[in-house]
């Protein structure tokens, strides 16, 4: 039987195949290729996988009797001999015990200081950092958030998602007018009221939490 | 339509609409980025769902309408356009007028095949079921996903955390004073500060932008109100994006709800976000002597 093909040509089956040659040119061409080479780079285009990398952090929290104030800094590094413009969005745990944090800052602290604008969508605060060829930026992120229970959360699995070990990882807790009651995470006393833990090739198991109590005067001797 | 065409197109698709902004610490990318790397699978997708690539390659039977260096073209303008957001607009518009061209081209023909019953050569091939519902689809999405670039291009509030805690020095001032009056007189009373400020004043407290108090006729109470100053993207946008709306009173809570437009006032019963301590406003009392004079 003689029959048109998609392609307006006769014989049975696709032209490649009547031709008993794989014209994979012909197979390749036209909308299937850009989609090809648009999956290659959606995934990283997309955020499911970062484009720069997330090296090193350290984290300082400071306990108050019903606040905690969280400093982060991160390093990033593009590998890349071209500029990049890398989107992170803020990790901020919020709960039914723990409300939107406030006074956010993100700013961008090496090589040049400058504040970073945030903006939120779809309830995730996110920011853009733009990255030169093969460039190591550190990035500042400082915020409040009220704690009426005493007990508090840093979000640390969310490095997962950078596939990466952190090369260098360093955590204080710090104590203004509370005692310390418990951490997840086995901590070292640095010097009175502080203490840390450190960590290199660093993929968090689980969140860190925390617990303080503000001591009764009453009982003070 | 060969299979693994169909199955990466299908793909590529699923990844840009399951782009994961929401999980913490994510890197997502840029939104103009995210608009426009959205465009390109959406034409390619439409154009084959409508017939349209049937239609061009009767139109020109030699032309090649993609080959290989303009898919890279097209990718390589997508890398170079991670690399700012202003080249990322550029590229997104460059995009969507292509978008959108296609988008009319395949309602266009999709009308003269459904009109005309002697069709033209290349019309021989077209199906108006097709086109119009893909083509009509296409100009749709296109102009919202062009919306949304435009609506977030230069979309970036700025300065919420210094006037976060602008508001909370000026609740510990007000409640400063209030102590000092009670202990003065027996009762405490709030100070009355506006938003403008006689030029002579020498007063080192000052309400945040944006935000205005309201004070009982006695003084005994106050109410701060402070709503956003950044302009917010053009409907239907903002609802994609929010920004705090605070309230303030008297006993030092800070109350917050996230608003969608700029008129949003902070109701009495939102969540407290913060309480000014007591060691903060005794850090205030002990400033307060050096303070300059306030109304």
């Amino acid at each position: 039987m003689h029959q048109r093909d998609r392609f307006g040509e006769d014989g049975i089956g696709p032209s490649w195949f009547r031709q008993g040659v794989p014209r994979w040119r012909e197979r390749v061409r036209g909308p299937w290729l850009a989609a090809l080479a648009l999956l290659l780079v959606l995934p990283f285009l997309a955020g499911l996988l970062p484009i720069v990398r997330f090296v090193r952090e350290r984290i300082d929290i400071t306990l108050e009797p019903d606040e905690i104030l969280v400093t982060g800094r991160y390093v990033y590094r593009n590998p890349w001999p071209f500029p990049v413009t890398q989107g992170l969005t803020v990790p901020l745990p919020v709960d039914a015990d723990h409300p939107m944090p406030t006074e956010l800052t993100v700013t961008r602290l090496i090589p040049t200081p400058v504040v970073l604008p945030v903006r939120t969508l779809l309830g995730q605060v996110i920011a853009e950092v733009p990255f030169g060829p093969n460039e190591e930026i550190l990035v500042g992120v400082r915020y409040r958030q009220h704690a009426p229970t005493r007990e508090g959360r840093y979000l640390l699995t969310t490095t997962r998602p950078w596939r990466r070990p952190l090369e260098d990882a360093m955590y204080t807790l710090r104590v203004e007018g509370v005692g310390l009651v418990g951490s997840n995470y086995a901590l070292e006393r640095i010097a009175p009221g502080s203490w840390a833990f450190e960590r290199t090739q660093f993929m968090p198991p689980a969140d860190w939490r925390f617990a303080w109590e503000v001591p009764d005067p009453s009982r003070t001797e | 339509m060969p299979r693994i065409g169909t199955m990466a197109l299908v793909l590529a698709l699923a990844l840009t609409v399951q782009t994961r902004v929401a999980e913490a610490n994510q890197p997502p990318g840029p939104q103009l980025l995210l608009a426009e790397v959205s465009l390109l699978p959406l034409m390619i997708l439409l154009s084959l769902a409508g017939g349209a690539y049937a239609v061009l390659r009767a139109m020109h039977p030699g032309a090649r309408r993609w080959t290989f260096l303009r898919g890279t073209g097209a990718v390589l303008a997508i890398l170079v356009s991670g690399a700012s957001g202003g080249i990322a607009f550029v590229v997104a518009a460059i995009f969507g007028v292509l978008a959108l061209q296609r988008g009319i081209q395949m309602v266009r023909w999709g009308l003269r095949a459904r009109a005309s019953i002697e069709r033209s050569t290349h019309l021989a091939v077209a199906s108006p079921r097709r086109l119009l519902p893909a083509g009509t689809g296409l100009i749709a999405l296109t102009i919202l996903l062009l919306g949304m670039v435009l609506a977030f291009a230069g979309y970036w509030p700025v300065g919420e955390g210094p006037r976060q805690e602008s508001l909370r020095r000026f609740v510990a001032y007000q409640l400063a004073v209030a102590r000092e009056e009670q202990a003065r007189i027996g009762r405490a009373r709030f100070r009355p500060i506006e938003a403008d400020r006689p030029p002579q004043s020498t007063c080192p407290v000052r309400l945040p932008a944006g935000a205005r108090a309201e004070y009982t006729p006695d003084g005994s109470g106050f109410t701060v109100l402070m709503l956003p100053t950044t302009r917010f993207p053009f409907f239907p946008y903002n609802y994609l994006t929010s920004q705090p709306s605070y309230r303030a009173d008297g006993k030092g809570k800070i109350r917050m709800i996230p608003v969608h437009d700029r008129s949003t006032a902070c109701p009495a019963n939102a969540p407290v976000v913060a309480q000014v301590s007591d060691a903060e406003i005794e850090r205030m009392q002990r400033l307060l002597p050096g303070m300059g004079e306030c109304p």
